[in-house]
């Protein structure tokens, strides 16, 4: 597959730090199968499963609401709120040594990695650990390792005891200075971890294109750093994943910046207290310009599955008639047919990677057609 | 619909680079055929001026067409008129011209605010209509009036500067090959057509030189303005011609060796216009035919 170079605004840039939003008023937890076994005023403390999710905060059940999530399908959340005393659920102490760690341990935290399909006889040659954002504007994989550089590497070197015969490669842009910086700093230490510089190319994160970039194509265990990190929390700290980068960005706000957030907060609430926004005047966008849905964030909910709203100045530009160039079909990755979805509704493959939207001439917004797209 | 999402930049697009080879080529084709003529007493004051003035009159009147139907498409009424005018015999008729621009681009303008899938090379059929209409009124006739006194003849660097009876602004040799050069660069350009459909006709021509014995014939017609014209620009309008590379073959290779014998028989001037009408027809027709198969087999993974 040919990978292409997006061109993007340069002049949207992040904020270098990551700032936090850890004092929600009330947190949503989307609703699994209809049954509630919680009543109003249930007690809920931090860190419980609450059916799918640990819930991020103490406090007490008030009700259901409606909300959205990141796909941009309705749900029923169950509300908490917040009684900011952070009231522990017991869990088992901080585990202190890593190093003796066995693979059962790891295989039930790698199980919920869904694409993993690892078990104690599988050959695992080598560690590919992915630091990439390949969304444009969106960045939390390059602040979870700018702020866990160490995580990282002491996970990975776990990893690497538990398959012995293993090697560890971690994949990051070569435009990414400061990782680059930081990874170099630590790396002496760990002599089967090598770090791997990729172009700045579009999807040249996703696990098929970097396997193909690092020729490894069997034998191997593939995991984005933010992975790591949860994986680490979860077995070092035995902590729950409940807090999230959320990266806000868009040339319709002056600061974007990624905010670590916890999980279950309202979206709206984090903007309103970060941003002074009528969000009237804005085209928003959930997980990105390129894969992301244009949708009112009005009542999303923060939840695993997402990982950024770009705000963009509402534009003039305006869609023109197809022309018929035939680009959509040539870039599409996997060699669908955009064109026959556009002029005649016929349903076709797609991985709703946004290629064929981005190199259309006439600005005509294919993914509509591929795979709807929400409000637009 | 206004759309927001990630687009490329293009800092030249495609109906500039165009444009701008349109403007050289109309300007040595109005150096040409209105005010050489003129300088050597062949032209009028008047007829130089028309021959300045058809060109920016037809843009015009493309523009009004664009204005009234509120065209939204890339490649409008404007670059539609201005490439029917380019493709025109210098006598034609003023008033016969204008009118099947003006059914040219009513049609293209119909059919576009239906938004009707439109794959029929509607500006290759509105030339042969006015070819066809100028032969049955006896005025089909290329030449200007320097080149119809008869009192010399262009020799083959004459033809690659642009001296050759063809077309009213589309003669230049030199600055179609710079063209098509500027458009090779553009990713939008569909580049495997004048490349394949080229190439193809090269070959026809070397066959038909080595069965006749004798290698001028390659000389005289490898650089013929009227050929380069049709492959480069007509032949590849992007709303008119297939997207998929294995199409683009298809339909080059049906171009590229149907040049030549159309031109033997019919007419050097027309035989590439011809060409290009029968291959879009053959691949329309395919379309059609295999349309339902084509879907139901490969599950919309082929190309269109």
């Amino acid at each position: 597959m040919k990978l292409i170079s997006l061109d993007k605004d340069y002049s949207i840039k992040l904020k270098s730090r990551v700032e936090n939003y850890m004092n929600p008023d009330f947190i949503y937890i989307p609703i699994k199968n209809n049954s509630i076994p919680f009543k109003k005023n249930s007690v809920i403390k931090k860190g419980e499963l609450v059916f799918d999710s640990y819930a991020s905060v103490s406090g007490k059940v008030i009700g259901i609401k409606q909300g959205t999530l990141a796909s941009g399908a309705k749900d029923k959340f169950l509300v908490i709120a917040n009684d900011f005393q952070e009231k522990l659920i017991k869990r088992m102490p901080v585990r202190k040594k890593m190093a003796d760690l066995t693979f059962d341990v790891v295989k039930k935290e790698l199980k919920n990695i869904e694409r993993q399909k690892i078990d104690e006889n599988s050959l695992v040659e080598h560690l590919i650990i992915s630091g990439i954002d390949d969304e444009p504007y969106i960045a939390n994989e390059f602040f979870i390792q700018k702020e866990n550089i160490k995580i990282i590497l002491e996970m990975i070197d776990v990893l690497l005891n538990i398959f012995p015969k293993s090697k560890a490669h971690i994949c990051i842009k070569n435009i990414d200075r400061e990782n680059i910086e930081g990874y170099t700093t630590f790396l002496g230490t760990y002599t089967n971890i090598e770090l791997n510089l990729v172009d700045d190319l579009y999807l040249i994160g996703e696990e098929q294109n970097l396997c193909h970039t690092l020729n490894i194509f069997q034998n191997y265990l593939y995991l984005k750093t933010s992975e790591v990190v949860t994986l680490y929390n979860k077995i070092k700290k035995r902590k729950p994943l409940v807090e999230q980068f959320l990266t806000i960005t868009g040339n319709a706000i002056k600061n974007p910046q990624v905010i670590n957030t916890k999980l279950g907060v309202k979206v709206m609430d984090i903007i309103d207290n970060f941003y002074n926004l009528d969000l009237k005047d804005c085209d928003i966008y959930v997980n990105g310009l390129m894969q992301g849905i244009k949708m009112n964030i009005k009542d999303l909910i923060v939840t695993k599955d997402l990982k950024g709203i770009i705000l963009m100045k509402k534009t003039k530009r305006k869609t023109k008639n197809c022309i018929n160039c035939g680009k959509c079909i040539e870039i599409c990755p996997i060699k669908s047919n955009p064109l026959l979805a556009y002029k005649k509704g016929v349903k076709v493959e797609c991985i709703n990677c946004g290629l064929c939207t981005y190199i259309c001439p006439s600005f005509i917004n294919l993914q509509k057609y591929l795979v709807g797209d929400g409000s637009e | 619909m206004v759309v927001n999402r990630l687009h490329k930049i293009i800092k030249f697009p495609l109906i500039q680079k165009y444009y701008l080879i349109f403007v050289f080529l109309i300007g040595f084709g109005y150096y040409k055929n209105g005010f050489v003529p003129y300088l050597n007493n062949y032209n009028t004051f008047g007829q130089m001026l028309y021959v300045f003035i058809l060109p920016i009159g037809c843009f015009l009147l493309g523009s009004l067409f664009d204005v009234f139907f509120k065209n939204k498409d890339l490649f409008n009424s404007k670059f539609y008129s201005l490439l029917f005018i380019m493709l025109i015999p210098l006598q034609s008729n003023f008033f016969l011209v204008l009118g099947i621009l003006v059914l040219l681009l009513s049609i293209y303008n119909f059919l576009s605010l239906k938004k009707i899938d439109n794959k029929t090379n509607i500006i290759v059929l509105a030339k042969l209509l006015l070819v066809f209409f100028l032969i049955l009124f006896k005025s089909y006739d290329y030449q200007n009036r320097l080149e119809i006194s008869g009192l010399f003849q262009y020799s083959l660097l004459d033809s690659l500067i642009g001296y050759n009876v063809g077309c009213c602004y589309s003669t230049s040799v030199l600055i179609l090959i710079l063209g098509v050069i500027i458009l090779l660069f553009d990713e939008y350009y569909k580049k495997e057509i004048p490349l394949y459909s080229y190439g193809f006709y090269l070959l026809t021509l070397f066959l038909y030189a080595f069965f006749k014995q004798d290698m001028k014939i390659i000389l005289v017609n490898m650089f013929s303005s009227s050929i380069l014209f049709g492959i480069i620009f007509v032949g590849t309008l992007s709303n008119f011609t297939p997207c998929t590379k294995k199409k683009k073959f298809l339909y080059s290779l049906i171009l590229g060796f149907s040049i030549l014998p159309f031109s033997l028989l019919v007419n050097f001037n027309e035989g590439v216009y011809i060409s290009i009408v029968l291959a879009n027809f053959i691949l329309n027709l395919g379309d059609l035919v295999f349309k339902n198969s084509r879907v139901l087999l490969k599950k919309g993974k082929v190309g269109n």
